[in-house]
């Protein structure tokens, strides 16, 4: 038999045939005794594997080991989801041992070394207020005078320049 | 001769679920309510396991990959379209999760005649004409053992994917495009598939037939 033949006859049983293809299917098995064993023998294959059934563990039970799995997975991925989290944490912390290691290390070594420890360089230091103590003025006649005011505290130069005297001309 | 009834959509001794009650649960399955999936996974349990056990003959590995699948399928309930039947859905991930399985294994399946508890034991159409005999001798069990195991190592010399269009044919009834939508593969795959296993066990079982 041609393969065309014997795949009219699978597509048949399966149910997958046009009206046209049906009309030559029933030719064929008019005409070839050989179409028939073979579809027989086709029907009896299929028919043994839908009654060669097994029995499955019992539903209730399989359902409650699924369930069980279920939980246990939605489980590991929070611990797998929270591990994430403790390892990120793990670095941040890792991270800020070592900066506060570092400055204590340093301190430390300065300390040994009679200097100034890091952080106690970071104290605002007094320094001496600005002071003006003399002032020169390139005016021909000019007096200057420097004093400070009780109101403002501020740092006062006054001058003094002498009439009749033209400042460009200096 | 008379032509062979075509198979019908649904196999013997598979009541197809009111699909009505099956997408009310799914609804609620996917809305989080582990009960109504327990519901629906209780349901397609058995023709599930059938399936896979078919694919991977072995027991032990097919409850395994069964749990697998269901647990797969809680897990992407969000992806299932609600177009497609609920069953094609998960008798794709179930056929993926044993196909991938075997793959892994880079075996084919083990223990062809390991001691499995079949249901209906009793009947085997490739024995049916023995059936006739009113009383069986212990001849008649010694066949009937010859023909089943003949029977499973024929169809485990069979490709993973031969095997499986087969089963998902005759076992579930589906259709070209159900199990082309499956498989992931085009109908005329699965057309090719089914003749060609038809035809190798056949061949395989030609003394039995």
């Amino acid at each position: 038999m041609k393969k065309s033949e014997l795949e009219l006859i699978s597509r048949g049983l399966d149910g997958d045939l046009s009206p046209d293809e049906r009309v030559r299917l029933e030719a064929l098995r008019t005409r070839e005794p050989e179409a028939r064993t073979v579809e027989r023998q086709w029907t009896v294959l299929g028919d043994t594997l839908r009654h060669d059934q097994v029995a499955a563990p019992d539903a209730t039970v399989a359902w409650q080991d699924i369930q069980r799995a279920i939980r246990q997975q939605a489980g590991d991925a929070g611990s797998a989801s929270t591990g994430g989290w403790m390892v990120r944490f793990r670095w941040a912390a890792g991270l800020a041992v070592l900066v506060v290691g570092t400055v204590l290390g340093l301190s430390a070594w300065r300390v040994l070394d009679g200097r100034t420890p890091v952080w106690v360089m970071t104290d605002p230091v007094e320094s001496p207020a600005n002071r003006v103590e003399w002032v020169v003025a390139e005016i021909p006649g000019a007096t200057t005078m420097i004093y400070t005011d009780t109101e403002t505290d501020m740092t006062v130069i006054w001058m003094d320049v002498a009439q009749n005297v033209d400042p460009r001309d200096s | 001769m008379n032509k062979p009834e075509p198979p019908s959509s649904n196999p013997p001794d598979m009541e197809e679920p009111d699909s009505l009650e099956i997408d009310r649960l799914i609804a609620l399955a996917r809305r989080g309510d582990e009960t109504a999936f327990g519901q629906v996974v209780q349901v397609y349990y058995n023709r599930v396991y059938n399936v896979i056990y078919r694919v991977v003959n072995h027991a032990e590995d097919a409850r395994e990959l069964s749990q697998a699948a269901w647990v797969k399928a809680w897990q992407r309930l969000a992806d299932y379209k609600e177009e497609a039947r609920f069953y094609t859905w998960v008798y794709r991930i179930a056929v993926n999760t044993a196909l991938d399985f075997l793959r892994r294994k880079k075996r084919r399946p083990e223990d062809p005649l390991e001691p499995v508890v079949r249901d209906g034991a009793e009947p085997i159409a490739l024995d049916t004409r023995r059936e006739l005999a009113d009383e069986r001798t212990p001849l008649d069990d010694l066949h009937r053992a010859e023909i089943r195991a003949a029977f499973d190592r024929a169809l485990l010399d069979l490709s993973a994917e031969h095997r499986t269009a087969l089963v998902l044919r005759e076992l579930e009834g589906m259709s070209y495009e159900e199990i082309a939508r499956v498989m992931k593969v085009r109908t005329g795959t699965v057309m090719s598939r089914l003749f060609y296993a038809r035809k190798t066990l056949q061949q395989a079982l030609g003394k039995f037939l």
